[in-house]
């Protein structure tokens, strides 16, 4: 599998604060992938750096292969902002047209389909748009360019769930008949979950975690019962987040459980369940922040 | 479409499992060809990867087969695998369980039948 | 549609409201001075008699025979001339362009080089449609406006026409580069500390220029040598040279712009 973004120990500071810290990952050809952390975890500044917008402090970062020097934008690449940058008196006719000339494999037949599909009017000016269509006039973009890294920053804000899963829909629709790399960052994890293949998850600069969904989906665990009966349980596991009540307590683990470890659990009257991954997402950050 | 799967369990066993379902209640019969991939991702709007998965766990026990650039079809005597391998866990993860519960609950192995017996006597009716 | 359609297309959205408020200022002062020089009757003569008159009244009024009014050999009034005001847009493009267009075309994926490249097209355009604008008006400023209303153009000011028609053309366009350039320079790179150096100095010159004496002769020089010069080609040199230190510039500036 070929690598079609690298990041090697990328930094980046604003002042006194650490926005990305010694930062790596990597993505490979053809995935769908999820970038997830709370507002303010440093994943715009990163995805900034990703597409030449700022320039890292240190490190190194590639895009299909080729080392991006200070000031280079990558080419083969799509980069739907948050915030987006297009003319507000612009109709979001003349925007899709403007975006096709930046889109060697940009599909104009597919564009004015997605037009119904996400119910736009193409003559509205982009300063009339909702917060929601404005999304949409982004990802709209972001799935008719067909680039070879797709990058989504927080594509479905502003949008109701109908729309949400629409887009997700269209997207994994769009990717099965063209497959490609696509990046998703967001803070909404609702619908993300079964959308993306590995997620990376983000907090304070750094990533916390890297793993495939249905990796995390096997290995997160909820365990509750006695608290002395817990504690022996979880020795030598990864424990997420731990509670206690009374006597009584839970533990989020991670990591796969043998089948000895199931019938431990049972005998000291534990019960083990799974953790709804978005709960699980939530722990994990949560710990990550108190860890400073 | 919500997610009619359970976040908290791989996805990839939940579809094998549904198609499983399909297979025994004769959505599919043998030699039928399954739902696609991407249709799959499309109206369960899920990773199409995921599925694969899914399927491959199926292929291999020889349950659904590939035929080249056509699809996955379901194959001769799945329904009977199912049923086998269902049964051994309908042993391991109910049958168990319930003379589990039962003793704790100070109950004999014959009340437990006595009980079925009603219920299955009560349905009858 | 290619980059540098949508770049023309993007400048243009952008300027659009500065340059319909600059055409509306400028057709509502032409249309103004038309009709207050038409009421006016436009007789010198009639004017100087009125002035004459209105002194007598007020010697009489206040008993004061000393009493007198300047007046001007050429009574009417004076306006710059209305191609010339479109000149505001030079600034106005050099201002904007840069602060506005940078981002949304980095966000539609354009690199920085060709964004540049592309600005440079724009000024250049710009320059040269400009200095045609008024050099195709000059002869009917000449011609035509003047026979009703006294009026100003840049041309007759620094002694282009002495170049002829194409002359006065080409010193108008490197002229109009430059000023673009200049501008360009300055609102390329708000953000590094470089930058408020040259604005800091730039300030600090205007006042420290004028009010030495030994300097204010180089200052002078300077300018006439830019705007006054009698050698079209050093003139050209001169306006080009610099414009190319303002845009090398403005391009290390933009090469490490950041979103």
């Amino acid at each position: 599998m070929s690598s079609v973004l690298q990041v090697k120990h990328a930094n980046k500071s604003y002042g006194r604060t650490d926005a990305v810290d010694s930062l790596s990952l990597e993505l490979e050809e053809l995935k769908i992938y999820g970038l997830l952390g709370r507002n303010g975890a440093g994943k715009t500044t990163l995805l900034n750096m990703v597409t030449g917008g700022v320039f890292p402090d240190g490190g190194e970062i590639a895009v299909h292969g080729t080392l991006l020097k200070k000031g280079d934008v990558p080419a083969q690449i799509c980069y739907i902002r948050e915030k987006n940058f297009y003319p507000g008196n612009a109709r979001v006719r003349d925007v899709l047209q403007m975006a096709a000339a930046f889109h060697p494999d940009w599909d104009a037949k597919f564009a004015s389909k997605l037009l119904g599909t996400f119910k736009l009017n193409p003559r509205k000016k982009m300063r009339q748009l909702s917060r929601g269509m404005e999304s949409m006039v982004g990802n709209l973009i972001g799935l008719a360019s067909r680039s070879p890294l797709t990058i989504f920053d927080e594509p479905v804000l502003g949008l109701d769930v109908l729309m949400r899963e629409r887009f997700y829909r269209t997207l994994l629709e769009d990717y099965a008949e063209h497959p490609r790399t696509v990046l998703l960052s967001t803070h909404l994890i609702d619908e993300i979950a079964t959308v993306v293949e590995k997620v990376f998850i983000m907090e304070s600069g750094s990533i916390l975690m890297e793993e495939e969904v249905e990796q995390i989906r096997e290995r997160a665990h909820l365990v509750s019962g006695l608290g002395a009966a817990l504690d022996t349980f979880v020795q030598g596991k990864r424990v997420i987040h731990g509670e206690r009540y009374g006597n009584a307590g839970m533990a989020i683990v991670y990591g796969k459980l043998t089948k000895e470890d199931h019938k431990a659990a049972e005998s000291q009257g534990l019960a083990v369940e799974g953790v709804p991954l978005q709960k699980f997402f939530a722990y994990l950050i949560e710990e990550g922040q108190t860890d400073e | 479409m919500p997610i009619p799967f359970d976040e908290s369990r791989p996805i990839f066993q939940q579809i094998a499992e549904r198609i499983e379902d399909d297979i025994l209640n004769g959505t599919y019969a043998e030699e039928d060809q399954i739902i696609s991939t991407t249709q799959f991702s499309r109206i369960f709007q899920i990773n199409p990867a995921t599925i694969v998965k899914g399927f491959g766990l199926l292929v291999n026990e020889d349950i659904i087969y590939k035929k080249r650039g056509l699809g996955m079809y379901v194959a001769v005597g799945a329904k009977e695998k199912i049923m086998a391998k269902r049964r051994e866990r309908f042993y391991s993860d109910l049958v168990v369980k319930l003379l589990e519960e039962a003793e704790k609950l100070g109950m004999t192995t014959e009340d437990v039948i006595e009980m079925i017996k009603r219920e299955k006597g009560e349905q009858r009716k | 549609m290619n980059k540098m359609k949508v770049q023309l297309q993007v400048s243009w959205l952008r300027m659009k409201l500065a340059i319909w408020i600059l055409v509306a200022a400028i057709a509502v002062s032409v249309i103004a001075n038309f009709t207050i020089n038409m009421a006016l009757g436009n007789d010198p003569q009639q004017d100087a008699q009125d002035v004459a008159a209105a002194v007598g009244e007020l010697r009489e009024l206040t008993g004061n025979n000393d009493l007198s009014i300047e007046v001007p050999s050429e009574m009417e009034n004076v306006n710059v001339s209305s191609a010339n005001m479109l000149l505001v847009l030079l600034p106005l493009l050099a201002i904007i362009l840069p602060l506005k267009t940078f981002r949304p075309m980095m966000n539609f994926g354009d690199s920085r080089r060709r964004y540049f490249a592309g600005l440079l097209g724009v000024y250049a355009v710009s320059a040269v449609l400009l200095a045609l604008v008024n050099s195709l008006w000059w002869p009917f400023e000449q011609n035509v406006i003047r026979t009703h209303s006294q009026t100003y153009n840049l041309i007759e000011v620094f002694g282009w026409e002495q170049f002829g028609f194409i002359g006065a053309f080409v010193y108008q366009t490197v002229f109009y580069f430059f000023v673009l350039a200049l501008f360009n320079l300055l609102f390329s790179g708000l953000k590094s500390p470089i930058s408020w150096v040259i604005w800091t100095v730039l300030i600090a010159a205007i006042p420290i220029g004028t009010s030495i004496a030994s300097l204010r002769v180089h200052v002078a020089d300077f300018f006439l040598a830019l705007l006054f010069n009698d050698s079209l080609v050093s003139a050209i040199g001169l306006n080009l040279g610099l414009s190319l230190v303002f845009v090398a510039g403005a391009w290390l500036f933009t090469r490490r712009r950041t979103f």
